[in-house]
Order: C-alpha cells, then structure tokens, then sequence
C-alpha cells in the first residue's frame, strides 16, 4: 500500500513540476493576489476625505467648527463654497465625498436659545467614506453642543461637574474589543485571502482527476496505485495538499507580519485550523474532478462554487440580513463555517472551544467529499482491476 | 469599405457560430449574468439587518436600568437576545458569537440618575465585522441620547421652562443629515449597483478571452484573419461586437428591470449612461483581446481571468476609496475601464449628473480604449504573422 502510494505520489510531484500553468496557479498566483490585495489596504484607515465647507454664518461659533473639520485626519477641506449649488455641483462631477454647511443665524439661534442646526451632505455611494463623513460629523457637533449646554448650566449657577453630568445624563462608554481602530486591514484582508486561496486550491484540485481522463493518462495512474482507490486519493492529493499548506503558512507566516495584521490567539491553532480548510476546499474539489469528465465544465463548476464564497460568508453582510435560501445556501459553503472559525481564533483570540462548531462542520465536507471520492476511485479500480 | 465590411459580417457570423457550438462560452457570456445578476442582487433583497443579538448584564435591575433594556429591543436594528448578571457567561457567548455586543449596566446606574451625577453603560462591541458592529453601537447611542435627552427634558421643565425652550436647550446645535440625491441608505442599494458593473465586465472578458485563446489553441487565427478580408480591423471589431451588442443588451437589462425589480432608483438620462457604457464595453473588448492573446490555451485564459474579479472591484475605488490606496495601485486601478465607469456610472444613475460632470470620465474611458484597440491591433498582427507559415508579405490590408 505505502508503496504504491509513494508511486502515485513522486508520479503527481513530476506532474505538477512538468506543468509551468499548474505551479504558476499554486504558486506564483498566491503570492501576486495575496500582496496586491493586502496593500489595497496598506494605509489601514481612510484619511483625508475631501469636504466641502458652506460657511454662511460668518460667526465663532462656525469657525470653531470649520477648525474642528480641517482637524480631523478623516476630513480634508477641498473647498469653501458659498452657495448649496455649489455643493451639488462638486457631488456631481465627484470632487466632494461630504460638505458641511453653517447657515445663517445658526449662532444667533444658539444664543437666544432657539434650536440651531448644522447640515452635513455626505457621500451615500461609498459607504466607508459616507459613514466616516457622519461619524466625524457626530463627533464635533456633539463636542460643541456640549460645551454650549455646559456654558448655559455653568451661567445658572451650576458646576463645572454637575453641568457635565446634565448635558450628557446617560453616557454611552463603548469598548471596541478586537479591532479597537477600526482598521481596515485587519478587517478586510483576512477574510479575502482565504477566500482567494479556496478559490486556488479548487480551481487546481478540480483537474486533478479530470485531466488524468480527458489526457488518457488514467489506467496509467491507476497502474501506478496498483488499483488501490487509497493510494490514488493519499498520492494524488499528498503533492497538493503540502504545497497548498505552505501557502496557507506564507499567508499566516509572512504576509500578515508583512501587513502588520496580528493574530490575537493561538497561531498553531490559526495554523491547524487553516490546515484543516486547506484539506476540505481541496478535497471537495477532488471530489468534483472524480465525478465531471470535462476539464472545462470542472473548471466552471469550481469558479460558481468559489465566486460567491466571500459575499456568502457573511463576513461584510450579516446572515441573517440575506434572505432565507441564499442564508441556506451559505451554509453548504465550506467558507462560511471556516471563516468564521478564523475570525474567532485570529481577531478575537478564541480557543478551540468557541470554535467546534465550525470544526464539525468542516469536518463533514472533508467526510463527504473523501467518501465520494472513495467510492467512485473503488468502482473506477474494479473495472481497472477487471481488465487486466 | 465594403471590402471590410463584408469581412467584418463574416467575422462577426463565425463568431456567433462558434459560441452556439461552445457550451463553455455559451454558459459564461449567456447563462452567467444572468444568473448572477439576480443571485447575488438578491442577497441584498432585504436591503440590510435588523435584530443584531445582544446580551444585557444588567447589575442595577432597576425599573430605569429595565427602561434602558426595553428601548434598546424595541430598536429595529437589535434584538436583547440574552439577560444575565454573569459577565463571564455573556463573554463566553460573545466568543461563540451567539452574541455580537454585551451592554453592561452597572449597579448605580438609577442612582446616578436620580442625584444628576451623569450615569453610564458600557458596551462591549464585537468590532471584527464593521457592519454588525457599527448598527448596534447606532442602535445603542440612539437609546442613550433619547433618554438622555428626556432626562435633560425634565430638568429643564422643572427648572422652570416651557417645553419649547426646555426643549431647545437640550439640543442647543442639532446636526441634520440632508439627501442631495435621495441618497442610497442601505447596504444592498450601495453594493448591487457594483456588482452589476462588475459582472457586465468579468463574465465578457471571461468569455471573450476564452474565445481568443481557443482561437490561438486550435491555431485557427489565420483562418479568421482570412475570412475578415485579411482586415485587423474587421478581425478585431467583427469578434468583439458580437459581445458589444449583446453586453449592451445586458446592461440595459440591468440597468432598468433589475433596477427596478430591487428597488434602486434611477435618476440619470439613458442617452448618456447608454453611451458611457458603450466606451466602456469597447475599452473591456480592445483589452480583453489585447491580454488574452497571450493565452494559448482556453482554459488557461479562464484560470486566469476568474482571479481578476476580486482585485478589480477592491482597485476600482467603490468600496474603498481610491485615494486612500498606495499611489502605484492608484495607477494600475485608473488602467482598469470599470474604475472610471463605476464613478460615471453611480453619479448618473445616482445623482443625475450629466455630461458636463462626467467629461473627465468619459476622457479616461477613451484613452483606456483607444489604447487597447491599438495594443490589440498590433498583438494581432504579430500573432498572424507568426501563425503564417509562408510568412506573406502583403498580407495586410489595414
């Protein structure tokens, strides 16, 4: 058995060396896709969003707030404007991803004790950008809101600590636990390498049997196995298996030290549990190329499975906001379950007991999969066995 | 002219042949957009979340600590899923993310508000997914300020106030959010758009390239250049307008039924988004052409170009903004045609712009075509001279 699985084994080594696509896909492909999407991000947070500013109050009190925006790391002021036309214009031709607009008497108002407002525009078409434009927008309005309420309290006779307590009565205190600067790498990068790695794995584990069969080459390797449906599945997969796992480890190894993205728990565990999904994409993969003659519709077949992956992992869109059969659907993704194991291990330092759930459910695609592939290699041996 | 033109039929007829002959083909440029114009529009047919489970520790159990609890559940956007006086249980639920927040409310809680000395909760928020995190840090302020903001109420009004100025002093500078644009406010309405563009542009240079590289396979090029009339121009545009016709189809397609059927509004002139898309179906042709022939093989093409999808939405600046990217990734995404179309694109539809405010746009997309036009043109005729055994002289005619 060990034999023959050594044959089949050293024959896939020389195979994969023999096929400049197949290592130009399982190594070369990994490392370009894995840096150029790690340094989309390389800057980690969005910076410098270009505003506008609508002073039309002329007053203190709106170039407090002109000097809190230009202040914001978020915020860049791109222009002064002077009429809403203006604003409009620079949203149009997408000079402005925000604007900030002081009407008239907004001081007055505040002085004689009438409500005064502060308008922000904000870019509804880049949900990053538009919700930090808010953010920060918040951010001053309240600040200064404050601090007009706690100057009004402090005339009535109030002091300093009671007028703190009354212009905010019920504070909020939010702790960020795990990515405490919203950091966008660290978010982003961890979930789209692993879904482009299961991409890699598939799309190369789909051929595997496949162009054994479209080439002519299958009672060859059968030969090599000795008919043994064992030694065909060990030896065929051991070369891919290793070197898809060497890149999952430059993955966790080298590009997040490289991106500074750090790994809160076990990184053996991070490392076992990637090992873990490695095997599964590969031998669902396996299991297709056993079962679809056609190199081409293998191929599609691993793209269809794999092009949603991400979307349907519900990493950036929750799974309860899908609608019921794509969240079904979701489920029967291998991504999703490993994904969110990763995400408990890497960000938030969990241990193996927070994540059994996802093992098991991992655990039953690599079982699915292996048994397939097993009955389908015996059938496939009996007959090569039945014709010698 | 009419040389090229019955070349260019020619080419264009052969290539309508092959792809009813290719059911790769046929399943990428036919069945794909279609199938996942609505399988993935659909994800977002619900548009965004509600009820995000939190847990509650609640160390006060008092009727205002109660009073808090009640009006965080009835927020739309989460639901008190868990209630215990155990952090370490709500942590361990935390970890498992049967929960993605916990809200602890401490034992003073009341009788910080009672002696006006300023109470306090404190959420603890999972922020390892910004969306979740993000709704209910939205959800718990909200609850916060509100109560706050009657508490404020009350001490004005027994101060002596009348409700409108006790109710200016609690808010003396509010911050109004003004639409523009009746802008989009949902995740599904930001990110369908996108992906439709993003699918126009993959599964035709997906198929398109498969097309090319199953020429240069089966070593039929010269074949082609032949029956064009030996035209670069009439190989090049008879080949690639069978998909420009059909790939416009689609986007109109997309761009009013889909439109419609998930709910996103649609505030531009058809004209222009019509011929924006134009320039940009022609600029993804000319480098369709252009990369792919490098490609030797069918289904190298398509290992290849199936890894472009992801990079080519994060370059384009639609989700991440383009400038907060390195400058030389900055360079590579304006080289991509769906970088300046999305921007076209979003404020057409989005904002009703016009030409006057899309120029820049349009200018990029041409430089983009043209200069694929003209690498193509050159790769083509370098291809059919070395696929030419006799190597002609005289061959081309353009």
């Amino acid at each position: 058995m060990l034999k023959f699985t050594r044959q089949v084994f050293m024959r896939e080594m020389e195979r994969i060396s023999r096929r400049k696509n197949l290592y130009l896909l399982m190594i070369v492909l990994p490392i370009l896709l894995f840096l150029l999407t790690a340094a989309i991000y390389k800057n980690k947070v969005v910076a410098d969003l270009p505003v506008a500013v609508f002073d039309a109050d002329g007053s203190e009190l709106s170039r407090t707030m002109i000097r809190a925006v230009s202040e914001s790391r978020s915020l860049e002021i791109a222009a002064y404007v002077h009429s809403q036309d203006e604003i409009r214009e620079g949203f149009l031709s997408g000079r402005f991803q925000g604007a900030f607009y002081f009407p008239e008497g907004m001081e007055r108002g505040v002085k004689r004790g009438q409500p005064a407002n502060v308008v922000v525009y904000r870019n509804h078409f880049n949900l990053v950008a538009g919700n930090l434009i808010m953010k920060e927008a918040v951010t001053i309005v309240r600040m200064v809101s404050g601090a007009i309420m706690m100057k009004k309290l402090g005339s009535k006779g109030m002091g300093p600590e009671q007028s703190l307590a009354m212009a905010n009565p019920v504070r909020v205190e939010t702790q960020s636990l795990f990515n405490p600067a919203y950091n966008y790498a660290n978010y982003l990068v961890p979930g789209l390498l692993p879904s482009m790695l299961q991409m890699i794995i598939m799309v190369v584990a789909v051929l595997v049997i496949t162009v054994e069969r479209s080439e002519g080459t299958f009672a060859a390797l059968m030969a090599a196995a000795g008919g043994r449906p064992l030694a065909v599945l060990l030896g065929k997969s051991g070369p891919h298996l290793l070197m898809h796992s060497a890149t999952a480890l430059g993955l966790i190894g080298i590009i997040f030290p490289l991106f500074d993205i750090p790994v809160h728990g076990s990184v053996l565990l991070l490392l076992g549990l990637t090992f873990y999904f490695v095997a599964a994409a590969f031998f669902i993969g396996f299991m297709i190329s056993c079962l679809v003659p056609d190199v081409m519709v293998a191929t599609e077949m691993a793209v269809f499975i794999n092009t949603p992956a991400f979307i349907f992992s519900g990493y950036t869109f929750p799974l309860w906001g899908m609608p019921k059969f794509h969240a079904a659907f979701a489920q029967i993704m291998p991504f999703t379950h490993f994904l969110t194991a990763f995400i408990k291990v890497y960000q938030m330092g969990a241990s193996i007991d927070h994540i059994g759930g996802e093992l098991l459910r991992l655990s039953i695609f690599v079982m699915v999969s292996l048994f397939v592939s097993f009955v389908w290699l015996e059938r496939q041996g009996a007959k090569w066995r039945a014709g010698l | 002219m009419k040389h090229k033109l019955i070349g260019w039929k020619a080419v264009f007829v052969r290539e309508v042949r092959r792809i009813k002959g290719d059911f790769n083909i046929l399943a990428v440029v036919l069945l794909a957009p279609l199938f996942y114009a609505f399988f993935y529009g659909s994800i977002y047919g619900l548009k965004g979340e509600q009820d995000v489970p939190v847990a509650v520790v609640d160390m006060d159990r008092s009727a205002d600590s109660r009073q808090f609890i009640r009006a965080l559940d009835a927020h739309k956007l989460v639901k008190v899923s868990e209630q215990s006086s155990d952090y370490g249980q709500a942590i361990d639920l935390l970890m498992e993310m049967k929960v993605h927040a916990i809200l602890l409310i401490p034992e003073e809680y009341s009788e910080s508000i009672k002696l006006r000395r300023g109470a306090y909760v404190t959420l603890y928020l999972n922020t390892s997914r910004f969306l979740i995190a993000n709704d209910i840090n939205k959800a718990v302020n909200e609850v916060g300020e509100r109560l706050g903001g009657n508490l404020r109420m009350q001490f004005f009004q027994q101060a002596g106030y009348s409700r409108d100025q006790a109710l200016a002093l609690v808010d003396p500078l509010r911050l109004e959010q003004k639409a523009l644009f009746n802008p989009l406010d949902s995740y599904g309405d930001f990110l369908i758009p996108g992906l439709l563009v993003l699918i126009i542009q993959q599964t035709m240079l997906i198929g398109l390239s498969e097309s090319i590289a199953k020429e240069r396979e089966k070593k039929t090029l010269l074949d082609l250049f032949r029956i064009s009339g030996n035209s670069t121009w009439a190989t090049m545009s008879g080949k690639g307008y069978f998909y420009l016709l059909l790939y416009m189809a689609y986007s109109f397609f997309f761009f009013v039924v889909h439109f419609r059927i998930f709910a996103i509004p649609f505030r531009g002139s058809v004209v222009t988004l019509g011929v924006v898309t134009g320039i940009f179906l022609l600029s993804v042709i000319y480098w369709s052409q252009f990369i792919s022939s490098f490609f030797s093989k069918k289904i190298v093409s398509m290992q290849f170009f199936v890894f472009t999808s992801y990079p080519v939405f994060l370059l384009s600046g639609y989700s991440w903004p383009l400038q907060s990217m390195p400058v030389y990734l900055q360079v590579i995404s304006n080289c991509i045609p769906s970088t300046p179309y999305l921007h076209a694109f979003i404020r057409i539809t989005q904002m009703g712009a016009s030409w006057m405010h899309i120029q820049n746009e349009v200018l990029h997309l041409l430089v983009i075509a043209v200069l694929g036009l003209l690498l193509s043109r050159v790769r083509l005729k370098y291809l059919v001279r070395q696929e030419n055994p006799d190597n002609l002289t005289g061959l081309y005619k353009n």
